[in-house]
């Protein structure tokens, strides 16, 4: 049994395991980056540490907008990263043997999708999404 | 010097006897031959003598001559001049004559004189009283014309009069009208003067208690205020309390995390997080129902306060209104004391006129009379003028008759010549 | 958890233990009769065995045997020889490659091959050491780093870069590939491939033959990175662990004391809204954090001894395939600086000392390596009597080049025109040997001194040798940077790369060419604009135009940016991933109110463009 954090992009549900949250913040004032992809808002100051943050959505393809107040901070592992979601959900317990296919579309960075009373969610490949980020700051400032 | 005559004769023969003397003493003094002292002596006394005598008597005889003429003319009646004798050295009684005889003379003008200015004057005033007695005539004429156009015109103007009394008269009860339009006046702007004077109390009462209903409005509208601060501030703990749970929200969340990382050791710590996520949305709940009554007590202060509004803006529109009517009704009094006086002036004034109209009429009647003694006075003038005329005519006849006589005397009187002095006296 | 903990502990202890040993080899290799030496070499080994045997590290503790046998018998003989000296530096290498198996928590390598052969193991798959040239088997091969990018259209990337890399390897020999073919199999692919290529063609054909891929996006030949990348990861690795003095540890236990107690007053003075004493407490805080800063950076410091004690052996090594005799002398090496700025002068300084051995002394000669500290800088002098830089030949070669044209070559004093050396691409160099002259040398060095936040200065006399200084801040942890805003964005310049701001009335900018440039001190300075580098749309024209006129490839440039902000003490950290990848950014700091600023390295930018460009 391990739990999720459930969010929302869009309309559709994702969730990342609790394991790899290290913190939700909430009203952290991000610092703009230039130069960079839309993707990547800027950074924010999380315990002295400049942190970059992601506009998760639009990073996978959904359309710009507001996106939710607080942002879930990753672990040191995976960056950290900040990244900014449409909505935060309630944790939920999950059993890891439920992951029903584990598709491996890196566009998606989806690791697999859980189906939990008919809701349809897609857990989140963190390695596939730091090496997406690298690969878009790594590009920045070419494409344009 | 006066000498007489007799004693002329003496001093002459003196005379010529000293001057023998005198010669026979003078004229040995002269150196001239003695032989012709006599003869001049003689000579001279014979020169004296005759000088004297002659100078004497021709003097005398002048005098006596002129006193002769003077004395004829007398007697012709021509009294225009003295007697003036000679001048002499020395005047005589001869003197005396004359004078006596100027005497004369004078009296005699005098008298004549007089009774030819007295006569003068007389046919004068006979003449003037004739002319005085045409002129009466004539004038009694005339006056009786006069009285008789008096008489006329005392009857046309008795009909003035009639006429002036009757329009007086008619100003009088007109005057008595308005004296009583003015007094009604005067009345119902007493009336009106109470009324407004009503009106106003009221108005004022009115005022006064709409000020009593605003203030009540006031302090409601204020107590309202502090009813919706009061509510405010719930809203904003609320918001504080939001606020706190939101954190405590994640404050769990991140709670839950850590103990997903703790592993077995964070299921506990865990659990207790979840529950105070619960707590947190709970909170949250009920502050949001909160908020939510909020709103609705808001809306309905809100509503509250529009309709205190409204009624403030009721209120005030009445209060305008009967401010208005208020000053309207100061208006009334004003205007209705201002015709009360007028009134009154007129009333006074009307009394005054009637008065005058009285007087008038009085006057009017006065006249009246009075032309009617007029007309009755003219006819007994008209008689007397008539008598006066005929008297008048007896005094002419007498006064001609006096005259006739005066000219009588005049001429019985003319023969005397009176000289210059007779026709100064006359003219 | 504790294994990891002990695990840790053990890799620190043993790198500390294998760097002994090497620089002892090295002395005892000056006095092969050295007993002292030879028995510390033994207790050295000897250590690393037994700690090896307790984790159970088998391949490590058996290597560890061996080498302490080999010593054993030194210590019998009473001496070394200098073929065993050879070996036992291979097998010190080969404990450190096993070193870095276990820390990557991968099986540890095969060290039976080792042990059996007599020979010192010639072919090296990857270098571990100091040196970030792969010392390849066939030294003529290039070693040929290839990054292949796929289109964003791809839906399935993994079979194509399967195609592509079963073509890459018609090439050459692949030597490892990121992600590997297995990876690539199992589908945990992303568009992205880097291949480690050992080939004879060049990269012009390779990428040729790469062109009839539709697909790809992007083929590159990112020359130093990933290996410089490895050398970052394993140099920052290696000082995991740091030696603290117990004095230091006392004085932080009593900060730390006081700042607890520090914030009490400041509690209950607020709490009373006594804000007198607030203030007094605060003064205090400050003093305190100061202190604390103080010995903190204290701990970071390290000797240079710590880098310069790896030279000799390199030098040793250089001396080996070279042929030539080079003495190394190393003065100051007990200066201390931040251990962040030593880790970047490892790479600095072996290029320097190739570069003298390789070009500058002849048969014979002498390297000199001096530090010493000047105010608040640290220099640190690499010196050869050798050749010398020709300044004419540099010139003609940098015509060649294209990096300048012959006017501006003559123009140019020789002052200046050494500095072209560090250009990259640059290398007068006619051979290109296994070592150096591959004319990425000194740009390298150059970026790293200047990512310091220093200065490097090139002189030389023909006939005489040549001095390369490194002016370097005390502290890359503090600078000083130049505030700037541009389109929203906080960003700050070292002030050390400033060389002068200035504002400008919109009147004064001209026209040279197609360049915008402006009249400074009797200089024309082309301009560039920081928002269109950046990428953003024109601001809104200002008068006066601010400018801030820096070093770019060695040449004078007006920044034109939007607003100059002042200067400020910052603390440097450096950007986690991904922004690390970021060109053009070297590190961020958070300011005093909470804001961000990233630091901009305008030249890396620049560069990534310009190598676009070509």
């Amino acid at each position: 049994m391990s739990q999720l954090l459930p969010f929302k992009l869009g309309s559709e549900v994702y969730a990342l395991e609790l394991i790899d949250v290290q913190e939700v913040v909430e009203h952290h004032p991000t610092h703009p980056l230039l130069g960079v992809s839309e993707a990547i808002i800027g950074a924010i100051g999380f315990h002295g540490r400049i942190v970059p943050a992601i506009d998760l959505p639009l990073l996978l393809g959904f359309p710009a907008g507001e996106r939710c107040e607080r942002m879930i901070v990753l672990t040191d592992e995976h960056g950290p990263v900040a990244l900014a979601v449409d909505q935060l959900l309630r944790i939920i317990d999950i059993d890891l043997g439920r992951i029903l296919s584990q598709s491996n579309s890196e566009e998606d960075c989806i690791r697999g999708v859980i189906n939990l009373d008919g809701k349809m969610i897609s857990l989140l490949a963190l390695e596939q999404l730091c090496a997406v980020l690298e690969q878009v700051c790594t590009a920045s400032g070419d494409t344009r | 010097m006066r000498v007489e005559i007799s004693y002329k004769f003496v001093i002459g023969f003196i005379v010529v006897v000293a001057s023998v003397v005198l010669l026979n003493i003078l004229v040995p003094q002269m150196q001239i031959p003695e032989w012709t002292h006599q003869w001049i002596t003689i000579v001279g006394a014979l020169l004296v003598g005759l000088v004297f005598g002659w100078l004497f008597s021709r003097a005398f005889t002048a005098n006596i001559g002129i006193l002769t003429e003077g004395a004829e003319r007398l007697s012709d009646g021509d009294l225009s001049r003295k007697v003036r004798l000679r001048q002499g050295l020395f005047s005589d009684e001869t003197e005396d004559l004359s004078g006596s005889l100027n005497l004369v003379v004078d009296s005699l003008r005098n008298l004549v004189g007089q009774i030819r200015s007295s006569s003068v004057k007389v046919n004068e005033s006979s003449l003037a009283l004739a002319a005085t007695a045409e002129e009466m005539t004539a004038t009694s004429h005339e006056v009786a014309g006069s009285i008789e156009q008096i008489s006329r015109g005392a009857e046309t103007q008795a009909e003035m009069v009639e006429r002036v009394s009757k329009v007086t008269k008619e100003m009088a009860n007109e005057i008595e009208l308005i004296a009583l339009s003015a007094a009604k006046l005067f009345q119902s702007a007493e009336e009106t003067t109470m009324t407004a004077r009503q009106g106003e109390n009221m108005a004022t009462t009115a005022l006064g208690n709409m000020k009593q209903v605003l203030v009540q409005v006031e302090d409601n509208t204020q107590m309202m205020a502090s009813f919706s601060e009061q509510v405010q501030k719930i809203g904003s703990i609320i918001d504080v309390i939001t606020n706190i749970a939101q954190k405590t929200n994640l404050l769990a969340l991140n709670a839950t995390i850590e103990a997903a990382r703790a592993g077995e050791y964070g299921h506990g710590f865990a659990v207790v997080a979840e529950e105070v996520s619960k707590l947190a949305d709970s909170t949250s709940e009920s502050a949001g129902e909160i908020t939510r009554l909020i709103e609705e007590t808001r809306e309905q202060s809100q509503k509250v306060h529009l309709s205190m509004n409204e009624s403030i803006k009721s209120i005030d529109a009445g209060r305008e209104a009967v401010d208005v009517a208020g000053s309207s009704f100061v208006a009334i009094i004003d205007k209705a004391e201002t015709a009360q006086v007028k009134a009154a002036e007129i009333t006074e004034l009307t009394g005054n006129q009637q008065t005058g109209a009285h007087s008038i009429v009085e006057a009017i009647e006065e006249i009246a009379s009075v032309t009617e003694d007029n007309a009755a006075s003219t006819e007994e003038v008209s008689a007397a003028t008539e008598e006066q005329s005929a008297s008048m005519e007896e005094m002419t006849f007498a006064s001609q008759r006096l005259s006739k006589l005066a000219d009588d005397l005049l001429t019985s009187v003319s023969r005397f010549n009176l000289g210059a002095e007779q026709s100064s006296e006359r003219a | 958890m504790d294994i990891e903990k002990y695990r840790k502990m053990f890799l620190s202890e043993a790198a500390e233990h294998l760097q002994n040993m090497a620089d002892q080899l090295i002395v005892v290799e000056a006095d092969p009769e050295d007993r002292a030496g030879i028995d510390a070499l033994f207790r050295e080994a000897h250590s690393i065995k037994g700690m090896a045997a307790t984790m159970s590290f088998d391949a490590t503790a058996r290597l560890a045997h061996h080498l302490e046998d080999r010593l054993s018998d030194c210590r019998d003989q009473g001496c070394v020889s200098g073929e065993l000296i050879d070996r036992l530096l291979a097998g010190v290498d080969l404990l450190e490659d096993l070193l870095e198996d276990i820390r990557d928590q991968q099986p540890e390598r095969d060290v039976d091959a080792f042990i059996d052969a007599k020979q010192p193991i010639p072919e090296l798959e990857e270098v571990v050491v100091v040196e970030e040239e792969p010392i390849a088997a066939e030294p003529v091969k290039e070693s040929l780093l290839v990054r292949l990018l796929l289109a964003d259209t791809i839906t399935t990337p993994g079979p194509r870069l399967l195609v592509l890399l079963k073509h890459l390897s018609r090439f050459g020999k692949i030597l490892q590939s990121t992600p590997s073919e297995e990876q690539i199999i199992q589908g945990e692919v992303t568009r992205q491939l880097q291949v480690r290529l050992v080939t004879e063609v060049s990269a012009e054909e390779i990428l040729q033959q790469l062109q009839s891929y539709g697909e790809l996006a992007e083929v590159v030949f990112p020359a130093e990175e990933p290996v410089a990348e490895k050398m970052r990861k394993q140099s920052s690795s290696s000082s995991a662990t740091v030696r603290v003095d117990t004095d230091l540890l006392d004085r932080f236990i009593n900060l730390t004391g006081e700042l607890i107690t520090n914030r009490y007053t400041l509690q209950s003075a607020a709490g009373e809204k006594s804000w007198s004493e607030v203030n007094e407490g605060l003064g205090q805080l400050a003093r305190l954090v100061k202190d604390l800063h103080h010995q903190v950076l204290k701990v970071r410091m390290m000797p240079l001894q710590s880098v310069t004690g790896r030279l000799p052996r390199a030098v040793r090594e250089l001396c080996q395939s070279s042929g030539k005799e080079v003495k190394l002398e190393v003065e100051g090496a007990t200066i201390e600086l931040d251990r962040a700025i030593l880790e970047e002068l490892t790479d600095p300084l072996t290029h320097m000392l190739r570069n003298a051995i390789d070009h500058g002394i002849e048969e014979q000669g002498r390297v000199q390596i001096k530090a010493w500290r000047e105010r608040d800088q640290v220099l640190i002098q690499v010196a050869d009597d050798g050749r010398g830089i020709d300044p004419e030949q540099v010139r003609q070669r940098a015509v060649e080049r294209d990096l300048i044209n012959s006017t501006q070559a003559q123009a140019m004093r020789d002052y200046d025109v050494l500095q072209l050396i560090c250009q990259p691409g640059f290398s007068t160099a006619e051979q290109v040997t296994e070592t150096s002259g591959r004319g990425v040398g000194m740009d390298v060095v150059k970026t790293a001194v200047e990512k310091l936040g220093g200065v490097l200065l090139i002189d030389s006399t023909l006939g005489e040798g040549a001095r390369i200084t490194m002016k370097l801040p005390l502290s890359v942890a503090i600078i000083r940077v130049l505030l700037i805003d541009c389109a929203g964005s906080l960003l700050g310049m070292p002030i050390t790369r400033v060389l002068q701001t200035v504002e400008v009335a919109p009147e004064e900018v001209q026209t040279s060419g197609k360049q915008l440039v402006i009249s400074l001190h009797g200089e024309l300075v082309p301009l560039l604009s920081l928002r269109k580098i950046l990428q953003q749309s024109k601001g809104s024209p200002k008068n006066p135009i601010a400018l801030v006129i820096t070093e770019i490839f060695g040449r004078k440039v007006g920044l034109v940016v939007d607003r100059l902000l002042g200067q400020q003490e910052v603390f440097v950290q450096a950007l986690p991933s991904p922004f690390d990848r970021l060109k053009g950014t070297n590190g961020g700091a958070i300011l005093g109110d909470g804001r961000i600023m990233f630091l901009l390295d305008l030249q890396s930018k620049l560069e990534k463009r310009r190598a676009k460009g070509t």
